[in-house]
């Protein structure tokens, strides 16, 4: 009765910002960004890609509620980065690792049906 | 300040591709990876399912809800889904959801007017767009223009249907199930003197049937079990008087939403095993004792080479990480007799698809829509960050 829709969980209500990013008070090159309507799948694969980054301290992301529909990544950088820069890079280089699987898969198909 | 790369160049062997199945290793990436790819391919590869079903009469034994849940069910080929429209972000049509870009309309009209009980299948279905149909319907239809004519699974069925025909059988699946309750009970205990025998010539009709299809299967050995259901997927049964008509849409959808929509049947992966024995303290075993530990591994994974006596690893990956053999080497007293690690980087990937997508393309499919996810959680006002960024200077200069 008082279910809350399914397409609750991947549609992005109208007026709110996909992704949010909050900078930490205290700390400098700390920030948190929340991502609506998203989970582990793209919660974990950012954070272990961060945790390659060299310049970035500390990456997490939480799922606070398994009902509310959004994660939180929180990025601590060193001072010759930001948390901007290594969220922006994190992506790019996810971005790349599968366009590169992506081709492997095609390269690998081709020879598998030639075969 | 531009960042340097950290990008990892994975390496991919497709090992087994059929259809409905596949294996492959993924190596040089780590497990989060390879999990996202499994979690997209089960709840995000789009499909297209029944969604909507307007039913204009129904006089079978299912209620109408029933009905509409078995309809989703049914895969229907969904090679066009990607390219397909949402419902819920189609502009052509204002919302309902009924058009073209993002629908396909379905029509089912079936009347049962002979005594035999009728099913109601997958292939009653008619569809108004030729490309998408139920997947057991078109891997039929395919068979069937390969096969030229009659095919020996196709003669088989003809031949148990005639003898199913020819007989009392049906008599008897009527009396069980098509009539009514109430008239059901009245007639079953009018005829429980007869049930001894339909019981006796079902079984009859089914050692014959059984019969049949091993001497068939003796002659005609390359064709197996894949047609060994031709009918299609069961809808509902329906008795003499009985109909059902309906209108069905069916829209894309992924499988977060409902389970109807996801392209997987199964999606796993497991960590490639390395497996070192240690062969000098595997030495100081005698051949009984090599067994006894062999043995102690619930799956085949080592085995005696015939001639040197050595234990050798047959099948690594027939190891389930249950660390049987490691515990049993502890308990004859020979701990490190065998060291066994998970290669963190590489994985061995199975894939089953219900038919809607096939395997291979719902991998690709699941690289596509991870890599439009990512595209997504970009930072879309890189003006507010900045601004953030700017503050946060200012604050440490002053």
């Amino acid at each position: 009765m008082n279910a809350p829709d399914r397409y609750e969980r991947f549609v992005v209500p109208e007026g709110t910002k996909k992704v949010a990013y909050e900078r930490d008070t205290k700390i400098v090159n700390a920030a948190s960004f929340t991502i609506e309507r998203e989970d582990h799948t793209i919660g974990n694969i950012l954070r272990m890609q961060l945790h390659r980054d060299p310049n970035v301290l500390f990456a997490g992301y939480k799922l606070p509620h398994p009902l509310q529909y959004k994660i939180i990544i929180r990025i601590h950088t060193a001072s010759q980065s930001s948390p901007t820069q290594a969220y922006t890079q994190s992506i790019d280089d996810l971005d790349r690792e599968l366009d590169h699987l992506k081709k492997s898969f095609e390269v690998f198909n081709g020879a598998f049906l030639l075969f | 300040m531009e960042g340097v790369s950290y990008q990892r160049f994975p390496k991919v062997k497709i090992r087994e591709m059929k259809d409905d199945y596949m294996k492959f290793e993924l190596r040089e990436t780590d497990a989060s990876m390879a999990n996202a790819l499994r979690r997209v391919m089960i709840a995000e590869v789009p499909t297209i399912a029944i969604d909507l079903v307007e039913i204009e009469a129904n006089s079978s034994v299912l209620n109408d809800e029933f009905i509409a849940h078995r309809l989703g069910l049914i895969p229907l080929v969904s090679d066009d889904a990607m390219g397909m429209r949402f419902s819920r972000d189609c502009d052509a049509c204002d919302g309902d959801g009924q058009c073209e870009y993002c629908s396909v309309e379905f029509h089912l009209n079936v009347r049962c007017d002979s005594d035999q009980t009728l099913d109601v299948t997958s292939n009653d279905l008619r569809s108004t767009e030729p490309r998408v149909i139920p997947v057991d319907v078109a891997t039929r239809s395919l068979a069937s223009e390969s096969g030229g004519f009659d095919s020996p699974d196709q003669r088989r069925s003809r031949l148990q249907q005639m003898i199913l025909s020819s007989t009392s059988h049906g008599e008897f699946t009527k009396l069980r199930v098509g009539n009514p309750l109430c008239k059901c009970n009245s007639a079953w205990r009018k005829d429980t003197s007869r049930l001894p025998k339909s019981i006796f010539m079902d079984f009859l009709i089914r050692s014959l049937v059984t019969f049949i299809k091993s001497h068939f299967k003796w002659i005609y050995p390359w064709k197996s079990s894949s047609s060994l259901v031709p009918s299609g997927i069961i809808i509902v049964k329906l008795r003499r008087g009985q109909e059902l008509r309906l209108r069905a849409i069916a829209r894309k959808g992924i499988g977060k939403d409902h389970a109807k929509w996801s392209p997987a049947a199964t999606v796993t992966f497991m960590y490639e095993p390395e497996i070192h024995i240690n062969e000098e303290l595997m030495e100081t075993l005698t051949l009984d004792e090599k067994r006894t530990w062999i043995e102690s591994s619930p799956t085949k994974v080592f085995d005696i080479d015939p001639n040197t006596y050595q234990v050798r690893v047959v099948d690594p990956e027939a190891y389930t990480y249950d660390e049987e053999v490691i515990k049993k080497a502890e308990a004859m007293g020979k701990p490190g007799l065998v060291e066994i690690y998970a290669k963190e980087d590489s994985f061995i990937f199975t894939v089953e698809s219900t038919g809607a997508i096939k395997s291979y393309q719902m991998v690709i499919n699941a690289i596509e829509i991870l890599k439009q996810k990512l595209d997504a959680v970009r930072l879309q006002d890189t003006v507010d960050a900045d601004i953030g960024e700017l503050t946060q200077h200012l604050g440490r200069g002053l």
